[in-house]
């Protein structure tokens, strides 16, 4: 029986192409991000009040903006900005997920009932709504927008990596580990979490996609990333206003956007297939 | 009907797309022509007008926002409103004369002025509205701007007497503030309700407000002017974003845009059809030293960087051609006594480098800017200042915030440097004293002396113009060379209707929008729809 | 279904709504600085400020705060707003029913499109159609509402287009054919990008189902393919779908925040934009609090026609 009727599975290079897809979109996302980090053609701040709201020329391969600032360089250092804030968040979310993803799993009773009423009540306001609670908590900023997006997404993250480590958690190699006398913490992360991680970066990198989506989103309301500073959401804010001088300093950072975003996407799809061929092979 | 020109700097232009005056520095010029009126003025029709941001509350007393006022000066009046050219002339008062030494006004009211609901205005009421304003637990946002009001007093139902508790020549302008509006006796017995009902004299009754979206008003047929208004509806809407302004405008959705964007004016002035009127205004942002520690203690340093910028230029960038350069000090080309000799301070980089090394700065100095998110000019200013500053050697850190922390923690609270924005006010006074005097005002930039105290006190004591000329002119130039605020240009007063509304009232003060002699022509959209 | 099952439902609601309740005080008393000074700007007074302070309440101890305000809400009074000045229940009541205006209408367009797409891929896995469609479905779910929603305006309401107005709102009862105007690009954005999640919720739920175990016995009983599909995948199906749609409330609300915005669209998302930049804690408190309460009602009602419609779920 061929692998394409038995698990309505796809051929195998039609998948791949997934992952390779992402992987590519998202390494070159890191490239531009990593390189503004250290260098970019023009400062990204810098004001040039004679060449502003110009079109793509030698000189400045994106155009300018209303300031004269170069597009291009703010795009680079954006990028930066931008996907650290993904990455922080993500780690937040991490941080705060997994601990109490695996205390509820592992200890089970009252303290996981609790917990799941807490995250279900978390889950019933739509995440940039949470974010945007914290911001008000916090005040806007890109710190702020980090935590509110980190807190944001932990009670997903929760679910999902609870679901996983209940069932690794009655898996015989637990009990085992029981029965030796293992402290409960040492059961948790050396015995559980080593075997729970393919779904956890599946849903990390998917995250770090909403995350660059929310924090985008949070600068395009005002409430993340403040200007001058430059960054991808407040780069399409002000562009906007400005658009029938020049679209291009919307174009630019509007398609740079949403392909990063659509690079972590497949990036997280792709590892998920790939996660569930290896798992549906060892199965089979 | 023929009409006067104003000498007002009033510029407007037809529409017809192509032709702008531009002068040497890129700014809009200003047009001899005024364009007169289509015709006779016709009674009926709907205009929608579009404002930008907020409209909260419809109370004449607490509403601090632009909007705001466009909307009570339509549902209330005062008892006396400014003329285009910055002058004052009656209104609810007949008229008005001041004692020798300018600490007592009597104030004759017109006979006959109905509230909307029929009752009666009278002193009574003007009293009423004088003492809520005054009353510290109103905490009314503007109540230090009318002045130095001791007592109101009612003489008789059509006579009011205002004793000052120091000479204010300046009581007439104040009373035509936007927050000044009168209000019946029931009203500010009710003064909660009046957050979104409305029972003014006013040209237009309140029909229909929905907070941060829309304003109905419809014709007051009992309005003390008779014959007006002539519109039979006005609906303001808000719309903010400037994009969406636009559209609307060029869709007809809307007739007028009451305030528009400095970067979108050249835009709606080459829209076919449509007038771009444009006002020298007085509405400024001021970046905020502080006198009284360092860096800007001293004035050298304040000098230096006053001589970084290349005011032309800013103003340029800054207002997209819509402005006029300043020179650090608020008074504007639209107050009566502008120092029109001043010249523009020119930008001189070495005398600026120079200065610094005297004070001993000569390795430039960081220093923080705290910049509220709204209005957004203020962030242009800012990044403008910057990129100045940094010719010298100075680095402004710039900390943008949103406008309700950066209204909490930040603002005039000393610490922080900051971007401030003020609009025109009705009398210099106002804002001089708003600014720069720690007595009658908030002394901003914490550098008051007693000499700027005593000019200050002068200025609003005199009541001979002459000499008020003179104090305010040796004011402005004082603050021009030793002043706590960097303020590189003025914004002009902006809108854009549609060539069937005539009369709209472009004002210096933008919010000044008493649409009682608007009216449209026959081919107004707004005519089928009644 | 059970009475218990219902019962048992509607508390774990109520318990989440207090929750959340507890979460959204905490989150808008977190940061010290003064309600007083947002509100008056700065035209503020000294003796205006303090004045202020006193009137709102400011100085007394957080749980008797949130005391207050939740036995407040059990009355039906939200508070009032602190830069509007009036009852909050009174300034949402409009744009909640605006909100709820566009959410059914997107929620009925994208189901009319993206379910059937989305079974229509899962049925043709590993086909082209399959991969357009998922295509179609990472790019719609990508692509930020804040570039599709200006995208849409720049093209149908602005020059030379002009067909549709680019923001505001006309109601029913005034024009019809306004109201219809003014609704068409919102929703359109809402759509797209709802039409996106579901397509791919859809395709992996009827995936899921295509291979499971009734289904496959379905088929080794040599039923026609048409019958397995009508008769037993689909009810099936119906009950994801369901689920999902749910879930989907969720990304609707969240993506009705930004929308709203965009277009100036007096709804709830609006209202909850505006209350959080001017730090309005009565209204933000109002607002998430009834997003929460649809967000949890929807979940509700999926539940019960979920415990409906399979037996064994409804025992409760």
């Amino acid at each position: 029986m061929s692998a394409a009727t038995a698990s309505g599975a796809a051929p195998r290079l039609f998948q791949d192409s997934y992952l390779v897809a992402g992987a590519s979109l998202t390494a070159i996302a890191i490239l531009i991000a990593g390189t503004g980090a250290l260098w970019t053609p023009y400062a990204p701040n810098a004001v040039d009040l004679l060449h502003r709201s110009q079109g793509p020329s030698v000189a400045h391969l994106f155009g300018t903006d209303q300031f004269g600032r170069d597009v291009l360089s703010r795009i680079m250092a954006g990028g930066w900005r931008s996907l650290t804030l993904g990455a922080a968040a993500m780690c937040l979310a991490l941080a705060i997920g997994i601990p109490v993803a695996l205390a509820g799993a592992y200890w089970r009773g009252l303290l996981d009932d609790i917990m799941m009423r807490v995250i279900d009540a978390l889950l019933s306001i739509p995440s940039l709504v949470f974010a945007l609670l914290i911001i008000v908590g916090l005040g806007s900023g890109h710190g702020q927008a980090i935590v509110a997006l980190g807190l944001a997404a932990a009670p997903r993250f929760v679910r999902v990596v609870r679901g996983t480590a209940l069932d690794a958690a009655s898996q015989d190699y637990v009990t085992a580990a029981k029965a030796r006398g293992e402290a409960a913490l040492y059961i948790q992360y050396r015995e559980i979490l080593p075997n729970i991680w393919p779904p956890i970066i599946v849903e990390a990198s998917i995250f770090v996609g909403f995350a660059l989506m929310g924090g985008a989103a949070l600068s395009y309301l005002g409430l993340g990333t403040q200007p001058p500073a430059a960054d991808w959401g407040v780069m399409v804010r002000d562009a906007q206003r400005y658009v029938f001088q020049s679209w291009w300093p919307l174009i630019a950072p509007s398609v740079t956007i949403s392909l990063a975003i659509i690079g972590f996407n497949l990036l997280g799809e792709g590892l998920r297939d790939r996660l569930h061929r290896i798992d549906g092979d060892a199965a089979s | 009907m023929a009409r006067k020109p104003d000498r007002s700097p009033i510029l407007t232009r037809r529409g017809f797309g192509g032709l702008v005056a531009v002068g040497a520095a890129g700014f809009l010029l200003p047009q001899a022509i005024i364009r007169p009126a289509r015709g006779e003025a016709r009674a009926g029709g709907e205009l929608t007008v579009t404002l930008y941001q907020d409209l909260r509350t419809l109370n004449p007393i607490m509403g601090i926002f632009g909007n705001e006022w466009r909307t009570t000066i339509n549902l209330y009046d005062n008892l006396t409103q400014l003329t285009p050219h910055g002058g004052v002339e009656p209104a609810l008062a007949e008229s008005y004369e001041a004692s020798n030494d300018a600490s007592v006004w009597t104030f004759k009211l017109r006979r006959g002025t109905k509230f909307q609901d029929g009752a009666s205005f009278g002193s009574a009421d003007v009293v009423a509205t004088v003492e809520k304003i005054l009353d510290p637990k109103t905490a009314a946002p503007y109540k230090a701007e009318l002045g130095p009001i001791a007592a109101v007093k009612a003489i008789d139902d059509l006579t009011v007497r205002f004793e000052l508790s120091s000479p204010y020549a300046d009581l007439p302008k104040a009373l035509a503030s936007p927050t000044a509006r009168m209000i019946s006796q029931q009203g500010i017995t009710d003064f909660d309700k009046l957050g979104t009902t409305a029972n003014g004299t006013g040209p237009f009754v309140l029909k229909e407000f929905v907070p941060n979206d829309r304003v109905v008003m419809e014709r007051n047929p009992n309005y003390f002017r008779s014959g007006r208004p002539y519109l039979d509806r006005v609906v303001m809407r808000v719309l903010p974003d400037t994009n969406t302004q636009v559209a609307a405008l060029r869709n007809r959705e809307v007739d007028v845009i009451a305030d528009v964007e400095a970067d979108t004016f050249k835009e709606i002035s080459e829209i076919k059809g449509v007038n771009s009127m444009q006002i020298l205004g007085g509405t400024f942002n001021n970046i905020v030293l502080y006198a009284n520690k360092p860096p800007f203690d001293d004035p050298k340093v304040r000098m230096a960087l006053r001589l970084a910028m290349d005011r032309v230029q800013m103003t340029a960038a800054i207002t997209a051609g819509t402005g006029a350069p300043a020179n650090d000090q608020p008074i504007a080309a639209c107050y009566e006594f502008e120092d029109k000799d001043m010249p523009l301070r020119k930008q001189d980089l070495a005398q600026a480098r120079r200065l610094l090394k005297k004070a001993g700065h000569g390795d430039g100095f960081e220093h923080k800017l705290v910049v509220s998110n709204s209005p957004a000019s203020r962030q242009k200013t800012a990044v403008v200042v910057q990129a100045m500053a940094q010719q010298i050697g100075i680095q402004l850190n710039i900390e943008l915030m949103d406008n309700a922390r950066y209204g909490s923690t930040i603002w005039n609270k000393g610490i922080d440097s900051y971007v401030g924005n003020y609009t025109t006010r009705p009398t210099e006074d106002a804002i001089i004293s708003k600014l720069y005097s720690a007595k009658f005002g908030i002394d901003e930039g914490r550098w008051a002396t007693p000499e700027v105290e005593k000019i200050i006190a002068e200025g609003r004591a005199t009541t001979d113009q002459a000499k008020r000329r003179q104090v305010y002119v040796r004011l402005q130039r004082i603050a021009a060379d030793q002043g706590p605020f960097i303020i590189p240009n003025f914004f002009n007063s902006l809108a854009g209707a549609w060539g069937y509304v005539n009369r709209w009232p472009a004002r210096a003060m933008v919010a000044d929008i008493k649409l009682d002699q608007t009216w449209l022509s026959s081919d107004a959209p707004g005519r089928k729809k009644t | 279904m059970s009475l218990a099952f219902l019962l048992r439902r509607l508390i774990y609601g109520v318990i989440s709504l207090f929750i959340l309740s507890l979460i959204i005080f905490c989150c808008t008393h977190l940061l010290p600085g003064d309600a007083a000074t947002a509100i008056l700007g700065e035209q503020a007074t000294p003796e205006a400020l303090a004045a202020l302070r006193e009137k709102l309440g400011l100085g007394q101890p957080l749980p008797a705060q949130y005391a207050a305000w939740i036995v407040g809400v059990g009355r039906g009074d939200f508070g009032i707003s602190t830069t509007l000045n009036q009852p909050v229940g009174a300034i949402i009541r409009l744009p909640f029913a605006h909100s709820m205006a566009l959410a059914p209408v997107t929620l009925l367009a994208a189901a009319a499109i993206a379910i059937p797409l989305g079974v229509l891929a899962a049925l043709r896995r590993g086909r082209r159609i399959d991969a357009a469609i998922l295509a179609g479905s990472y790019l719609g779910v990508s692509i930020p509402d804040f570039v599709v929603a200006p995208l849409l305006i720049m093209v149908f309401a602005g020059p030379p287009l002009q067909l549709l107005p680019s923001s505001g709102f006309v109601p029913f009862a005034d024009s019809p054919s306004g109201w219809i105007s003014h609704v068409v690009l919102p929703v359109t954005a809402l759509t797209t990008i709802l039409m996106a999640h579901l397509m791919r919720q859809t395709r992996s739920g009827m995936i899921e189902v295509l291979g499971s175990d009734y289904v496959r016995t379905a088929r080794l009983k040599g039923l026609p393919e048409r019958i397995v599909l009508r008769r037993h995948a689909l009810r099936n199906a119906l009950t994801t779908t369901i689920t999902i749609l749910a879930l989907d409330v969720g990304y609707l609300l969240g993506s009705i925040v930004i929308v709203e915005e965009i277009f100036a669209y007096p709804g709830l998302g609006r209202l909850v934009i505006y209350a959080v930049a001017n730090r309005d804690l009565p209204l933000i408190q109002g607002t998430t609090l009834v997003i929460g309460a649809v967000y949890v009602a929807a979940n509700l009602i999926a539940d019960v026609i979920h415990g409906a419609l399979n037996p064994r779920v409804g025992q409760g």
